[in-house]
């Protein structure tokens, strides 16, 4: 709904335009398309800060205004800063638009509310995890072994604060524990790339 | 210049929504600008959601996550997602853990008892599928060279259990519904949120687990003291490594209420109390009041009776709320607790 409220451009993306910006963020066509990736990650992270309730669809907004702008002929000189100065004007529409809009009324369900299909719905759920651990797995069986094991052993719970396995972790490791961090947040990235393209993908973009 | 630890510190007071607009900016343009701001960004981010999955973060952390991060969908799916990760994790590491068992166990053991292990990375599909072919091919070998009635399954026979996948796929779930003498049960069962069931042979494809293969007889705190409620004593924990069996409010068909014995020291003058129910990710499901009954040992108890349909998820956490006679709200206790519905009785 929140994607419909920012004024959307009705123009296409085209394949010369695409080219264009592309070649800005790279020279080699490989090495432009990874860091397309990136970008486009950037902007999800930043929608997704920002409260947007359709990170995906806002941060393709953005490249196709960009990549509109630069077809018209504007020069650019770093697109990552051209890419976030679009994205914040295309936030700041968001939030006028928001603006215009009623209070949503409180999200909590009353107590007295019905419990229909109660039980079907939590069968459904169940199903649904089942399906999505054995993505999982074999998600995880597709990294290499060292970063499955540790993934597991960096996220499973166990007894006490976990503060505490963590830095053991990283002592026998022999890396800090931002380090240690960092590398999680690189494999779970992936692993939950590879959840979305299996389970049909959570709304958790990277 | 600013360290590595202030900026991963203002990237989680940004998630939190904790910092000024132009604070905001400046450290969007320094992660669009440097892909290694942008990976402490995203690592912050993972840190935030994966705390609070664990009941670990804290205080005004906690509040600001409740209040802001959780307020959007696409963040409450993270924090959704955070929680599974946990959750999988969990049971992957313990399936790992009984293919390692199983490894151990079979040392001499002919050929084909480390079969679990090398099926381990395969596709759940193929696992169960060469898993059945094995199983049917030892059935039937034990029936062609015995000729006996009953009970076919070699590790049932007698003498040595072989570790068949079958026998390595039911392992868990017997372990798990073994009581002890004091009619709790193992502790590594109950330690995972989602306890070892999924092995990883065949046993990820079979009957999705359920309220009664988990958990054989309710703990004894929450036996229904009347029909139609079920009962649960709470102390006030802090991580959900915490709980236990004892924390598992179990709830059968016929139970309609659901009653919180929330024990807190006692000391603060409180003229009332609150109770508040929350999903593990935060989202408010109920809040009533709390009535103060007699002592529990130094501390006290209140009771707080919550209709059982209001219970849709597992795991939950309740906040226990003093109301001073000047009308100020103070924590008083915060409990975690999980819920298991028991379908089959």
């Amino acid at each position: 709904m929140e994607s419909s409220l920012a004024r959307k451009s009705d123009w296409e993306l085209t394949a010369p335009a695409f080219e264009r910006l592309l070649g800005l963020l790279d020279a080699d066509r490989e090495r432009a398309g990874e860091k397309y990736e990136l970008a486009r990650r950037r902007l999800l992270a930043f929608f997704e800060a920002r409260g947007s309730e359709s990170p995906a669809d806002h941060a393709d907004e953005t490249i196709n205004r960009a990549a509109r702008k630069i077809a018209e002929g504007e020069r650019v000189e770093d697109i990552n800063k051209y890419l976030y100065g679009v994205a914040r004007l295309l936030l700041l529409e968001l939030g006028r638009a928001r603006e215009k809009l009623p209070l949503p009324l409180d999200s909590v369900a009353p107590p007295g509310a019905p419990a229909a299909g109660e039980r079907e719905e939590e069968e459904r759920e169940r199903a649904e995890s089942e399906r999505r651990f054995e993505c999982f797995e074999d998600c995880l069986g597709k990294l290499a072994p060292d970063s499955r094991d540790f993934i597991l052993s960096y996220y499973k719970e166990e007894k006490g604060e976990k503060i505490r396995g963590r830095k053991r972790q990283a002592g026998d490791l022999g890396v800090s524990l931002n380090a240690l961090r960092l590398r999680a947040s690189r494999i779970r990235s992936a692993l939950e790339r590879c959840m979305g393209e299996c389970a049909g993908g959570g709304a958790a973009e990277k | 210049m600013e360290s590595e630890t202030d900026r991963d510190e203002q990237f989680t007071r940004y998630l939190l929504g904790d910092l000024p607009e132009e604070e905001c900016a400046r450290l969007e343009e320094l992660y669009f600008d440097d892909d290694e701001a942008f990976e402490s960004l995203l690592a912050a981010r993972d840190e935030l959601a994966d705390l609070h999955a664990r009941g670990e973060l804290k205080g005004r952390r906690r509040e600001r996550f409740e209040e802001h991060f959780l307020s959007t969908g696409p963040r409450r799916q993270r924090a959704r997602e955070a929680k599974e990760l946990v959750e999988f994790s969990t049971k992957a590491a313990a399936a790992e853990g009984e293919n390692l068992a199983a490894g151990t166990r079979a040392a001499g053991s002919p050929w084909w008892a480390s079969l679990p292990a090398a099926l381990g990375r395969r596709s759940p599909a193929l696992r169960y599928a060469l898993a059945a072919l094995l199983l049917c091919a030892a059935l039937g070998g034990a029936w062609l060279l015995f000729k006996r009635g009953g009970d076919a399954r070699p590790e049932r026979a007698g003498g040595t259990p072989p570790a068949t996948p079958d026998a390595v796929a039911r392992r868990p779930a017997d372990e798990e519904t073994r009581p002890r003498p004091d009619g709790g049960q193992d502790e590594g069962a109950a330690d995972a949120p989602a306890p070892p069931s999924a092995s990883p042979t065949p046993g990820h494809t079979r009957a999705p687990e359920t309220a009664s293969n988990r958990r054989a007889t309710p703990t004894s705190s929450s036996a229904p003291p009347t029909a139609g409620v079920a009962s649960i004593l709470l102390s006030p924990v802090l991580t959900r490594g915490g709980a236990g069996p004892s924390n598992t409010l179990l709830l059968r068909p016929e139970t309609t209420t659901a009653r919180l014995r929330l024990s807190f020291k006692g000391g603060g003058d409180y003229r009332r109390y609150v109770a508040v129910l929350r999903t593990i990710e935060g989202e408010q499901v109920w809040r009533g009041a709390a009535t103060a009954a007699g002592a529990a040992g130094p501390g006290k108890t209140a009771v707080a009776d919550i209709p059982a349909r209001v219970f849709r998820k597992q795991d939950h956490t309740a906040t226990l709320y003093g109301v001073t006679a000047a009308g100020e709200t103070q924590e008083v206790g915060e409990y975690f607790f999980r819920v298991s519905r028991d379908q089959n009785q």
